[in-house]
């Protein structure tokens, strides 16, 4: 693989806090890469070691052991945030000073001059549901406003990927639907997109890669496909006398539901496959549905097995 | 743990403060009679703060405000220039040890007398500032015992530091003659001094003294004021009677200077210890300013009352005092004039 | 360069914005107004008083104000995550804190300012002149020992919590002027151990009394202002001190993690 092509690259990453006996592992040798263009997100439950992982790819918290690179560079320096634009998890911004100020400051310190400044701050603060906001005091800000002009702050000067932490952490519905539209204009434009978030819809809608993280270890790094398969599950409930259950059926493990069974299929075909074979049997079909696991399901089990696993 | 550990923290601030707050009581209690607190040496004043720690510690703020501005007046006097020279005079003054050196000018018991009536020379000392001050408001001092807070070139040990002190500081070399400048900027120090610290005498005493320099019948009569507030908060102190009465007299009320010097002389009288001896408790500043009052008295009575009562006072105060030259030689003058 | 100035634009905006630099103004100005509605004997014209009174409340209330805003201005950073998307963008370290210090030392001109203008308020009401070099190199002065302040703030609220580096800050503050006289009487009492200790502290605790050309402003008439030879030492030990403590923060900041 070129070097260029990789935008950000972490090799045995371990970040420790505190020191001595008190010493914490938040993060446990992980390593992974993001390809330019790529859409990647980062999922893990509180505590997983996401927002550490963040912070050393922009330089915040130093690796205990290992490294992490953008664009190449060491994560942090100068040179790599040039090209990078970041959005923190939670971030209160100057309560006195007003929104096109502050998107002036920042975009001042990406080297934007004033000019520049003047023509793209109102266009960006209308794309992201600000218009006419420019000249509040960002104390007046809600805490979903707050979190749109922290994204215009990261997206200011057009940089050639983002790093969000809770992508969507502090919006309502309509503003994750403003920033899905901004970040799949961007995801189009080519930038890479590198981001934290519990929402599995986030997940679905922007990524191409999920990388799981739990305890401070990559439990899943796959696409988003192949993640989505086993989060298809369906149910049928229905009457049959137990003699006559299809194995097709058996091999799911019905259990009892009322004066019937209730069985859950999680793949598709034999799902259809069971659903004919309990109507030549002559059973009573209830009902027949698919359910969908949240991915936060789908997480819980895996991390389950992975602790089952390591326990053994 | 945590929580054990900030319980415990909790609770060594909380006995720190206590502490703190009982820290008078408590020195007052290990060594009661040689507690002296503020500047009042009223026996019944520091009676009533002394039960009060809280009272105590706010008294000593407010007298060590006080004091502050009292430097403050004598920076002034020096047009900023800060001099050991008082610290060392105060010190000294409660041993009984002091020889003023330099320009100590006396004052002539006569020039507190209107000039036409300038006939008498006996010699009074004025107070405090008056130990070096002329009339004239700006004139030349020498004092060989003076000695500047901020050291000389030679007697520094900090080199570049103590050159820069000396630059930007108001200062000037000790052994030089120096300037003092006129009184009347110094004035609203004395007025907040006695506002922080109503105890503090020589705060009205000096204030008193300037504003009598102004010579103007306004500024007199604010003195008188002044002093009036100072007596309704010291009803026992001579020395503003004394103060109370000079300006009196400048303003030629002759009747009332002469019953405020007698009553000067009585509280002091007293106040006085046996034979005068200076100590903490009786200054040299006390001592002058009894003696002052007492020849005053004499001398006010014998102007402008009776010669025979004059002379009868004066006897009883000298069969107190004992002996002084002055009073002596009063008497010596009136016998004489009487006969 | 720009990145300085933006960030410094930053604490000058917060400075001007918060209404805590107007509140210690208007009570200053309260208490200059309560000093003079006393009677003083109904003498005019007390320009020595007034001078003395009003550069001391300036002074004081500037010190205090560099020292609270020099020692929030990081932990405010940290508390309210505002350093995360700050420094997420191409602003070195050393960029952002010479930014705050810039910040605060404009900050302390903005509150000399606002001072100034009440100075001369005052003046012109209690009548006389202003000693304008006098004054101006009292300002200068001054700054200079904002700059050391400042330093001195940044540097405690990184060894330190914000309520103990503003305590220890304004200890420091009232001590200094304290210390350079105490050590002169000190020294003649002490043994040759106590004497070596007083010389070696005198050359490391920065001097702030020799920042505080007040005295002669009082006295103008007396004294004259300071040559530029002073000047320019003073400025260059204000410049060693700061710049000490700078290098500190420095060294901390950058090892240390957001």
């Amino acid at each position: 693989m070129n070097q260029s092509e990789t935008v950000i690259e972490v090799r045995n990453l371990v970040v420790e806090y505190g020191r001595g006996a008190n010493t914490n592992q938040a993060v446990r040798n992980i390593s992974f890469q993001i390809k330019k263009g790529e859409s990647v997100g980062f999922i893990g439950a509180n505590g997983a070691g996401k927002t550490s992982t963040i912070k050393v790819i922009m330089g915040f918290l130093f690796p205990a052991k290992g490294e992490a690179l953008v664009f190449g560079d060491k994560a942090g320096s100068v040179q790599s945030r040039k090209r990078i634009g970041y959005l923190p998890e939670v971030a209160l911004y100057y309560p006195f000073m007003k929104a096109r100020e502050l998107l002036e400051l920042y975009g001042g310190l990406h080297g934007l001059n004033s000019r520049a400044l003047k023509e793209k701050i109102p266009p960006l603060l209308d794309q992201l549901g600000l218009k006419d906001k420019g000249e509040v005091l960002l104390k007046n800000f809600s805490k979903g406003m707050q979190q749109r002009l922290g994204i215009a702050q990261a997206i200011i000067a057009d940089p050639e990927a983002l790093v969000f932490d809770e992508l969507s952490s502090g919006l309502d519905p309509l503003g994750r639907y403003e920033l899905r539209h901004v970040l799949l204009d961007l995801k189009q434009k080519g930038r890479t997109i590198f981001f934290s978030s519990h929402e599995l819809t986030e997940v679905e809608s922007l990524c191409d890669r999920v990388i799981m993280i739990h305890e401070g270890r990559i439990v899943t790094e796959s696409p988003v496909a192949d993640l989505m398969k086993p989060l298809n599950l369906f149910e049928i409930i229905f009457s049959l006398d137990s003699a006559s259950m299809p194995p097709v059926v058996t091999k799911f493990n019905p259990t009892p539901e009322g004066d019937g069974y209730r069985v859950l299929i999680d793949d598709i075909a034999a799902y259809s496959e069971a659903l004919s074979a309990l109507a030549s049997a002559g059973a009573v079909i209830r009902s027949a549905s698919s359910k969908s696991r949240t991915l936060e399901e789908y997480f819980i089990e895996l991390v389950g097995e992975k602790g089952e696993k390591q326990a053994v | 743990m945590k929580i054990m550990d900030s319980k415990r923290e909790g609770a060594f601030a909380l006995f720190l403060f206590l502490l703190f707050l009982a820290s008078p009581a408590v020195t007052m209690r290990l060594n009661p009679k040689n507690y002296e607190g503020g500047r009042s040496r009223d026996e019944r004043t520091r009676h009533i703060r002394n039960k009060s720690a809280a009272a105590l510690i706010l008294g000593e703020i407010r007298s060590s405000m006080s004091d502050i501005m009292f430097i403050k007046t004598e920076l002034y006097l020096h047009s900023g220039v800060a001099y050991k020279l008082n610290l060392d005079y105060d010190a000294l003054s409660s041993k009984g040890t002091v020889v003023e050196k330099g320009d100590q000018q006396d004052v002539n018991l006569e020039q507190l007398l209107p000039e036409d009536q300038r006939n008498h020379a006996e010699h009074e000392h004025d107070h405090d500032h008056a130990h070096h001050h002329a009339d004239d408001d700006k004139i030349h001092f020498h004092c060989e015992g003076a000695d500047t807070v901020i050291p000389t070139r030679k007697k520094d040990f900090r080199g570049i530091i103590g050159e820069l002190h000396r630059r930007v500081k108001p200062w000037q070399d000790p052994s030089k003659p120096h300037l003092h400048t006129s009184g009347e900027e110094l004035l609203p120090w004395y007025r907040l001094m006695t506002l922080s610290d109503p105890h503090n005498i020589r705060g009205y005493m000096i204030g008193a003294w300037w504003l009598k320099h102004f010579k103007k019948e306004a500024q007199l009569q604010e003195a008188i004021k002044f002093l009036d507030e100072g007596i309704r908060y010291n009803p026992d102190s001579y020395q503003l009677y004394l103060m109370k009465g000079n300006i009196t007299l400048s303003l030629d009320n002759h009747r009332e200077a002469k019953a405020l010097y007698r009553k000067s002389a009585d509280l002091a009288i007293r106040k006085r210890p046996p034979d005068g001896k200076i100590s903490r408790d009786w200054t040299h500043y006390n001592e002058e300013d009894a003696l002052a009052a007492i020849r005053l008295a004499v001398f006010t009575e014998k102007e402008y009352g009776d010669v025979k009562t004059a002379l009868d006072i004066a006897r009883r105060y000298l069969e107190i005092i004992n002996s002084d030259l002055i009073l002596e030689r009063q008497i010596q003058q009136m016998i004489s004039q009487d006969q | 360069m720009r990145s300085i100035w933006l960030i410094s634009r930053t604490v000058l905006l917060e400075a001007i914005r918060r209404k805590e630099i107007y509140a210690i103004t208007l009570v200053s100005l309260l208490l200059l107004t309560v000093i003079f509605s006393i009677d003083f004997f109904q003498i005019e014209g007390l320009m020595k008083f007034y001078r003395e009174v009003a550069l001391k409340i300036m002074s004081m209330a500037t010190a205090l104000t560099v020292i609270v805003l020099s020692s929030r201005q990081l932990p405010r950073e940290f508390e309210n995550k505002t350093i995360y998307p700050l420094m997420a963008k191409p602003l070195r370290r050393t960029s952002f804190l010479s930014g705050k210090l810039l910040g605060v030392i404009l900050a302390a001109l903005f509150c000399f300012s606002l001072f100034m203008f009440v100075y001369i308020i005052g003046t012109l009401y209690v009548g006389g002149g202003i000693p304008w070099s006098h004054f101006l190199q009292y300002i200068y002065l001054q700054l200079l020992q904002m700059m050391i302040l400042t330093t001195l703030g940044f540097l405690l609220s990184l060894v330190m919590n914000l309520d103990a580096a503003i305590t220890l800050g304004i200890i420091f503050y009232i001590t200094a002027n304290i210390l350079i006289t105490s050590f002169t009487y000190l020294y003649d009492f002490v043994g040759i151990f106590g004497k070596t200790m007083l010389t070696v502290l005198t050359f490391i605790i920065p001097q702030l009394a020799l920042f505080d050309f007040s005295g002669k402003t009082v006295h103008s008439e007396v004294w004259p202002p300071l040559d530029l030879n002073t000047l320019a030492i003073l400025t260059a030990y204000a410049f060693v001190f700061s710049g000490f403590y700078y290098l500190l923060c420095i060294v901390i900041f950058r090892r240390r993690a957001i």
